[in-house]
């Protein structure tokens, strides 16, 4: 059941232009970054939670939580990539859930040029509406955190219905599901 | 033996007689013994599309005295079948009418689906050489849901290729009064349907509705377009010898 | 621009054969892309029907769902404001920009800033709007409005776009899709960091939660929500949904319908300004939510539909009419199919007494519509209210009553028939018809009618 999903939340994500990639292990995570983007360690920028809830320690890059907070948007300005864990991949729409946390601001899915999410294979939904379901269990109304639903890469058909990827948001969109086939 | 009503609205009994007499050949032909009552005009179908509503209520009050004790009401139209069916429980008709009304609506049928569906025929043992498309009119389509029926029919003639047109589904652009009221809008719309039935090779167009079809007969002849179109009872009933 | 002029414009754009093939090129792909997604859905009509269900519950109780959701959104911690009419709504959208002393915002699409023509009277009173929607700024830079509510710049082509991003923005002339949008995103990145206002619409908001949910691809409207200081929510009533739990049936019909997705890039759902619980994001959330006329229209039994839409444009995409004119010829906010319910229900019925006739009722949209509305038959019976209040000619009148003496009788209705032959007899197949024949040949008028040869028979014994 969970590798259907995860196969399925795959398909999807490549069908609407991201990648996703497979890691047994954490241990692997550094290496499929590097293997990806070689940019300098400043920029690349780390959700705090991937350390803390994670418990990923080494990924090449800096942790958000030791920038000062006003100083975040001006580095995430001009930061390559941002690294964010996440709370629910939905395996029907190809779709990584995000919710606002203070070691992952909204900044960092959305100002670099390319945003990966780490996920845990059991993080996997069938549908929105069981992860819904989860989320208002999870916190008490009106004490819901605002919640961003991402499916791919910034996009746009605009001119001439033509897909051109990378408008305002990340240029590429990447997961990487700890867990096995 | 079966009575059905014939019902020939206003355009097939002055503009398209033929798809009338064969109608009668084949229900004759089926063992049914079809009545036409020459009291009969029109359904009130282009004032309530017009928006006057008091003119085709009247015009309906009608239409329910000469066929109000018909047990079967067979329309040569699928829209005004559908005019029948879908918009005269609709209309502001006198009580004394409404469960009149609610009576005609059940016994009344397109033509295709009467054939088919309540005579339970859909082979008239006939032949035919050529390449035929099904244009679906729209009232027939979306308001009775009738798409099988005519195929059905068609796909019995022998040696036929039923062709499917590319945008089956698109407006041929009459849409009655609307014809005449944008008749730029319509006639663009026609020649994207007759685009289509061009690219579809075919020798021959039938339809259920003729007024569709006079509209992009009407089409083709000003542009010098060749095109046949027939209705599918007319171009049955031709088969008939 | 006036709903009134409707035949004039459209008999103009349908002569435009270079905007008619733009039209249908990029409404066939939408249709396509649809399809695709849609086909997969077993239950897509379930779908369809409880949304409408949910739509019409929402807009039968759109007092108590109001307040519900109020109660709830200031309960996030939002300002919210209540604007009975479009001038109201602007005044106070206004007077939040002057209090932080803004004199730049940047925006997302949303039409209901279009319905409020925002943008001018921002514009009137100095303040820079800047459009951040690929699309939207387009159509900004041309000083036109969006024909499509989806695609605002489906009317050009890619050529049309280079030169005007060539004229207006000096830079080197290039067709090319992917250097014109990174020329916008070069161009507007900087705007958005630097803006303090950020003004959007809303999707749905929720009820339950107060949740403003934004659907979008370009990451435009997540940055119009997270980096200025205020973020204004413009929304009309209708945009409400009864419960946070109803949000993933609407997730899942709205990007299937408008671009063919499963899921949009982006969707932002929005539970109040920074906070405790939102660790980042404007200090500051302004809802304004404008009724404008439509807790009036949520009492008429029938029209009262034209409020259950979610504004995805496939009713646009579908028609016929909209693929041979375009959205401009309607000159109303709302274009197409559900433009033609609205515009005459909710606005001005008199001005744009031609849309509701502007169709072959061909049904289409109807089927296409993802929360079921009645499109074309509320098209119909909008017929009969413009006859009704006397819009119509005296001509059309008279013919009207001509047309039913004719009909109720069988002999006058064959007596018409027989001049009708005689003139086609005698002027032949160019026999000229108003409406019918510029474009039409007018048909054979046969010898003799379907009635006269039965009764012959009948004579005959047949």
């Amino acid at each position: 059941m969970e590798n259907k999903l995860l196969y399925r939340f795959q398909s999807r994500i490549q069908e609407s232009g991201g990648w996703c990639e497979i890691s047994a292990s954490g241990d692997g995570i550094s290496d499929i970054l590097n293997s990806k983007y070689m940019f300098e360690k400043e920029k690349i920028v780390i959700s705090g939670r991937v350390a803390k809830e994670l418990q990923l320690s080494g990924l090449p890059g800096m942790c958000i939580d030791e920038v000062k907070p006003n100083n975040r948007r001006a580095l995430l300005s001009e930061a390559k990539l941002g690294v964010t864990f996440c709370d629910g991949l939905i395996a029907e729409t190809g779709t990584v859930v995000l919710i606002n946390h203070p070691s992952e601001p909204r900044e960092l899915s959305l100002l670099p040029e390319y945003h990966v999410v780490i996920a845990k294979q059991t993080q996997l939904y069938e549908s929105l509406d069981k992860c819904f379901t989860k989320i208002k269990q999870l916190y008490p109304a009106g004490s819901i955190p605002s919640i961003t639903l991402v499916s791919g890469p910034s996009r746009t058909s605009d001119i001439e219905k033509t897909l051109v990827i990378g408008v305002h948001g990340p240029v590429e969109f990447g997961v990487i599901i700890i867990g096995s086939r | 033996m079966r009575t059905p009503h014939l019902f020939v609205p206003c355009i097939v009994d002055q503009l398209f007689p033929e798809t009338g007499v064969a109608a009668i050949r084949l229900l004759r032909k089926v063992g049914c013994n079809p009545y036409y009552d020459p009291r009969q005009t029109c359904c009130g179908q282009p004032a309530f599309n017009a928006g006057y509503h008091d003119d085709a209520r009247r015009v309906a009050e009608h239409f329910i005295e000469v066929f109000g004790n018909a047990s079967e009401i067979v329309s040569l139209s699928g829209s005004c079948a559908g005019m029948v069916k879908v918009f005269y429980p609709q209309m502001d008709l006198p009580e004394v009418l409404k469960e009149k009304v609610h009576e005609i609506t059940s016994k009344t049928y397109e033509i295709t689906d009467y054939i088919v569906n309540r005579l339970g025929v859909t082979d008239f043992d006939v032949s035919y050489s050529g390449r035929v498309a099904y244009h679906d009119s729209c009232h027939i389509m979306r308001e009775l849901r009738i798409t099988e029926e005519p195929r059905k029919l068609l796909r019995s003639v022998k040696n036929l290729e039923l062709v499917e047109l590319d945008l089956a589904d698109r407006c041929c652009g009459f849409g009655g009064l609307f014809a005449a009221k944008f008749p730029e809008i319509s006639a663009a719309m026609g020649e994207d349907k007759l685009a289509s039935i061009q690219r579809a090779e075919v020798d021959l167009v039938v339809g259920c509705d003729n007024s569709c079809l006079m509209h992009l007969q009407g089409l083709a002849n000003k542009k010098g377009i060749e095109l046949k179109t027939k209705h599918v009872i007319e171009f049955l009933g031709d088969l008939i010898t | 621009m006036k709903s009134s002029q409707f035949k004039i414009r459209a008999r103009q754009a349908v002569g435009d054969a270079d905007l008619r093939s733009k039209i249908k090129k990029a409404t066939g792909i939408s249709l396509l892309k649809r399809e695709q997604v849609v086909s997969e859905i077993a239950d897509w009509e379930d779908l369809r029907r409880r949304a409408h269900e949910l739509r019409k519950e929402t807009v039968d109780n759109i007092d108590s769902y109001l307040r519900r959701f109020i109660e709830s959104a200031r309960r996030n911690n939002a300002i919210v404001h209540e604007a009975d009419d479009h001038k109201t709504a602007n005044k106070i959208i206004y007077d939040i920009i002057r209090r932080v002393s803004a004199h730049t915002v940047v925006k997302s699409k949303s039409m209901i800033t279009e319905e409020l023509h925002l943008n001018t009277m921002l514009e009137e009173n100095g303040i820079r709007v800047i459009e951040t929607d690929l699309g939207e700024y387009i159509v900004q830079l041309a000083g036109e409005t969006p024909s499509h509510i989806t695609a605002p710049a489906l009317h050009k082509s890619k050529e049309d776009i280079a030169r005007l991003f060539h004229e207006k923005l000096n830079i080197p002339y290039s067709d090319d899709p992917v250097k014109l949008t990174a020329v916008a995103r070069e161009r507007l990145r900087d705007e958005f960091l630097k803006a303090r206002v950020g003004i959007t619409g809303v999707n749905f908001a929720t009820a339950d939660t107060g949740t403003l949910t934004i659907v979008e691809n370009e990451a435009n409207a997540r940055l119009c929500t997270t980096l200025p200081e205020v973020h204004i929510a413009i929304m009309s009533i209708e945009k409400i949904i009864p419960s946070f739990d109803d949000l993933p049936l609407f997730l899942k019909l709205l990007p299937r319908s408008a671009s063919g997705q499963r899921m949009t890039s982006y969707v932002t759902c929005i539970n109040g300004p920074r906070s405790y619980h939102n660790p980042d994001g404007p200090r500051q959330l302004h809802i304004v939510i404008l009724d404008g006329g439509r807790k009036q229209l949520a009492k008429h039994p029938a029209w009262k539909e034209a409020l259950y839409c979610i504004r995805c444009g496939a009713c646009m995409n579908i028609c016929p009419i909209y693929q041979s004119v375009g959205g401009h010829a309607y000159g109303s906010v709302y274009p197409g199919p559900i433009g033609s319910v609205i515009t005459p229900t909710l606005f001005n019925m008199k001005d744009a007494q031609d849309l509701p006739f502007a169709s072959s009722l061909c049904g289409a949209c109807t089927d296409i519509c993802p929360v079921k509305i009645d499109l074309h038959h509320h098209l119909l019976f909008e017929r009969r209210e413009i006859v009704n209040r006397g819009y119509k000619s005296s001509v059309e009148k008279i013919g009207m009553v001509l047309w039913r003496w004719i009909m109720l009788s069988p002999g006058r209705l064959e007596f018409a028939g027989r001049v009708g032959w005689f003139f086609r007899k005698l002027l032949g197949k160019n026999m000229p018809a108003p409406g019918w024949t510029p474009h039409r040949q007018f048909p054979r008028i046969p010898l003799r009618s379907f009635r006269s040869i039965m009764r012959s028979d009948k004579k005959h014994g047949k």
